[in-house]
Order: structure tokens, then C-alpha cells, then sequence
């Protein structure tokens, strides 16, 4: 099987798409080792390669087994996406409860009673939680799609509470009359002067997001790169091998022939690219 | 000897923790090792190897990180935290008192007692 369609046909099993990136790193790396031996004898590089990749095993199952291990909120790839927009939701819908609470000032963020800090705690903790099910690594992907739901819920749920506000008291939580609808009063000098625009609660978007990055498995040392895959975690150690492999020597003491270096060097800047075939066409050196 | 897969279920944790002990390795050099030491009597696969590193970094018995060579080649290596020697302290305990107890009785010896 060709090593790319055999990554894909893993990566189909993982819903969680951040992850794919650094899986077919691993593997990848595995396989080439796993080739190495192969190469040394004298086997072309591409028919040890196809060699590795059969040795590994059924790729479906091994990506199921990834999955049970990722996991996206709800089981979906669109996970992100719905769970930020049921927050926003239950955000909405809560808010009066809220406001009951304190002393009927607008601020979502603002509260002056204990039992409002530990709802949201409450809130807070349950969210956590249900995120921490699966693995998660922080990735910029992962924060578009909980702003993308977060707005979508807002869309979903704003215009329906204004509209049917209007049927009661208009601005105004149609079941409890005197809790007002945090949406933002209309700053914007080119919008008509009765066009209601993200609320306050724009500003709680940072709920999720935050909840989102405690949730994650590895928060130390996390530098943002480009493209906006991965944040990645580095540590400059040294190890013998990487130093044996520098001088040019394997672990055995054995020389590094060419036909070692150039499958070491190969396609360094297309590691993830999307390629059909390994041939000598791809070993600049040969 | 193809040692059945029930019996090698339980015991990937410990093994993986027990070689990543004294040594930071990459997953390609756990099953050399394992193989090695074991005298290829433990085979361990990709699909349960890769899963088990990983999911063993999520509960923070290990760490991973990247080192990239000379030549270009990038390896995910992974090293054992606090909590992963706990683990593997707890487990070798555990696995011993348990082969200590089927051995017992493979050899019928019927005046071992109670540990």
C-alpha cells in the first residue's frame, strides 16, 4: 500500500483532524526506521517502504484505536463547533438565572453573590471535564472552530429571544419580563441606531477558549508556528544516537553508506504533502 | 512461541515504562528492544505500541519531544515522568506477587498460603 494512502486511511478513522499531523510524523518516522534494515541490504527504497507499511497492520483498526484515545466532543468532527454554540446557548438561556441572583446589574462577568460564582464555577468544572474525555493538544484549528460555533449558537439563539421578546416586552427575556437581553446598545456610527450588535457576552467567548486550553494534555513550552497546525513542544536534548547519527556512524560503529544518507535527508520540507509516489526521482542525491 | 494475545494485553504498560526507565526512547527502538531483551519473544505491534505511548502521555506517565538529526530525520522521543515511575513501581509489584501466585500454583505446591 502506498505510505500516504496508508495514512489517510488512519487519519479517516481519527475525527480529531489536530492530531493527524503529528501522527503521520510518528509513523512515518517508525516506517522509515522500520525500511532501514531493509535499505542497507540492498532493497529499493520505495519496495521497503511498501515493505514497512505492510508490516504495520490493519490501518482502520489502528486509527479506531487512535480515536478511542482523541475523541471529539460528541464524537463528531463538527465537535468543536457544536460545543461551542451549545455554550453560548446555555449561556443565554441561563443568563436570567444569573441576573435573579445578583443585584440586577448587566455583566455576565460581574457578580456580587456566591451562588452566581459557583454556578459558573459548576459550569466551568462540567465543561472541563467533558472536554478532558479525549486527548487534546492546543492548536489554532481547535479555537476557530470553538469561536465558529460560539458565533453560530449566537445567531441560533439572539435573533429568536429578540424576535420573540418583541411578542412581550421588547429587549427583555420573554419569560422573565424584567431580565434584559445582553446585547450591546448600537456604538457603531454607520448601523442604524436600533441595530443590536454582539453583547457582552462577545467578551465571554473566552469561556470556552479557556476551558479549552485547560483542558488540553500539554501546556508547557507551546510556541505558535506556521502554517497554524500545532503547538509544538521542544526540548533541545542531545542523545548518544542523534550525536552517532551527526558523525556520520550508526549505533553499530557501522559507516553510513550513501544509500542510508540521502533516505535520511529525503523530502524533509514535504513531510504531510500530499505525494503519489517515493521513487529515485524524489533522491536528489542519486 | 506466539505468545497469545490475552496474556500480552495486560502487560504492555509495564513493559514500555520498564524500558523507557534508565532511557528516553523512540517508538521504533521500544520494539528493538523489546525483541531484544526478550529474545524476540515479545513482538510488540505498531497498533498497540503507538496507542499505548500515547495514551500513557495523556495520563502523564510519560513526556514526549521531538529531536530532529543532522541528516534531517525527526524522531518522537519519550521519556518517563515522576508518575510514570511510580506506575511502573506499583505494576512491578503487582506483577510480581501475581506470577508468584500462578507459578504456586502450576507447581501445585498447596502449603504456600496467604501472602
Amino acid at each position: 500500500m502506498d505510505i500516504y494512502d496508508y495514512f489517510d486511511a488512519i487519519c479517516s478513522e481519527v475525527k480529531y483532524k489536530s492530531v493527524h499531523k503529528e501522527l503521520k510524523n510518528e509513523l512515518r518516522s517508525h516506517i522509515e526506521d522500520s525500511a532501514a534494515e531493509s535499505i542497507k541490504q540492498g532493497m529499493s527504497y520505495s519496495a521497503a517502504i511498501s515493505e514497512a507499511v505492510g508490516r504495520m497492520g490493519n490501518p482502520k483498526e489502528i486509527g479506531k484505536t487512535f480515536d478511542r484515545l482523541y475523541r471529539m466532543p460528541f464524537n463528531s468532527k463538527w465537535g468543536f463547533i457544536i460545543w461551542g454554540a451549545l455554550v453560548i446557548i446555555i449561556i443565554y438561556l441561563g443568563y436570567p438565572l444569573i441576573y435573579k441572583l445578583g443585584d440586577g446589574t448587566i455583566g455576565i462577568l460581574r457578580f456580587n453573590n456566591i451562588f452566581i460564582g459557583i454556578i459558573l464555577f459548576a459550569f466551568f468544572l462540567i465543561n472541563m471535564l467533558f472536554l478532558k474525555r479525549g486527548t487534546k493538544i492546543i492548536t489554532l484549528r481547535d479555537m476557530a472552530q470553538i469561536a465558529l460555533g460560539y458565533f453560530i449558537g449566537w445567531f441560533i439563539t439572539v435573533p429568536a429571544l429578540i424576535h420573540i421578546a418583541n411578542l412581550y416586552t421588547p429587549m427583555h427575556y420573554a419569560w422573565v419580563s424584567d431580565v434584559p437581553l445582553p446585547v450591546a446598545a448600537p456604538y457603531f456610527p454607520l448601523l442604524p441606531k436600533n441595530f443590536s450588535v454582539f453583547g457582552v457576552e462577545y467578551f465571554a467567548l473566552w469561556f470556552p477558549l479557556m476551558t479549552y486550553m485547560l483542558s488540553a494534555t500539554s501546556r508547557k513550552k507551546f510556541k505558535l508556528t506556521f502554517p497554524l497546525y500545532t503547538f509544538r513542544l521542544y526540548d533541545g536534548k542531545m542523545l548518544e544516537d542523534f550525536n552517532a547519527y551527526a558523525d556520520g556512524v550508526d549505533e553499530n560503529g557501522n559507516k553510513i553508506t550513501n544509500a542510508f544518507l540521502p533516505m535520511f535527508g529525503l523530502e524533509r520540507d514535504k513531510y504531510g504533502e500530499r505525494k503519489k509516489h517515493i521513487d529515485s526521482e524524489d533522491r536528489e542525491m542519486y | 512461541m506466539k505468545i497469545n494475545k490475552e496474556l500480552m494485553k495486560g502487560s504492555t504498560t509495564i513493559l514500555i515504562l520498564k524500558l523507557l526507565e534508565k532511557e528516553d526512547m523512540y517508538g521504533y527502538k521500544i520494539t528493538q528492544e523489546l525483541l531484544k531483551r526478550s529474545g524476540s519473544i515479545i513482538d510488540m505491534k505498531e497498533g498497540t505500541l503507538y496507542p499505548m505511548l500515547h495514551s500513557l502521555e495523556k495520563d502523564g506517565a510519560v513526556e514526549a519531544y521531538w529531536i530532529d538529526s543532522n541528516e534531517g530525520r525527526r524522531r518522537k522521543y519519550y521519556k518517563i515522568t515522576d508518575k510514570g515511575r511510580d506506575m511502573l513501581g506499583k505494576k512491578t509489584k503487582e506483577w510480581n506477587v501475581f506470577a508468584k501466585a500462578i507459578s504456586s500454583i502450576l507447581e501445585g505446591d498447596e502449603s504456600y498460603g496467604y501472602i
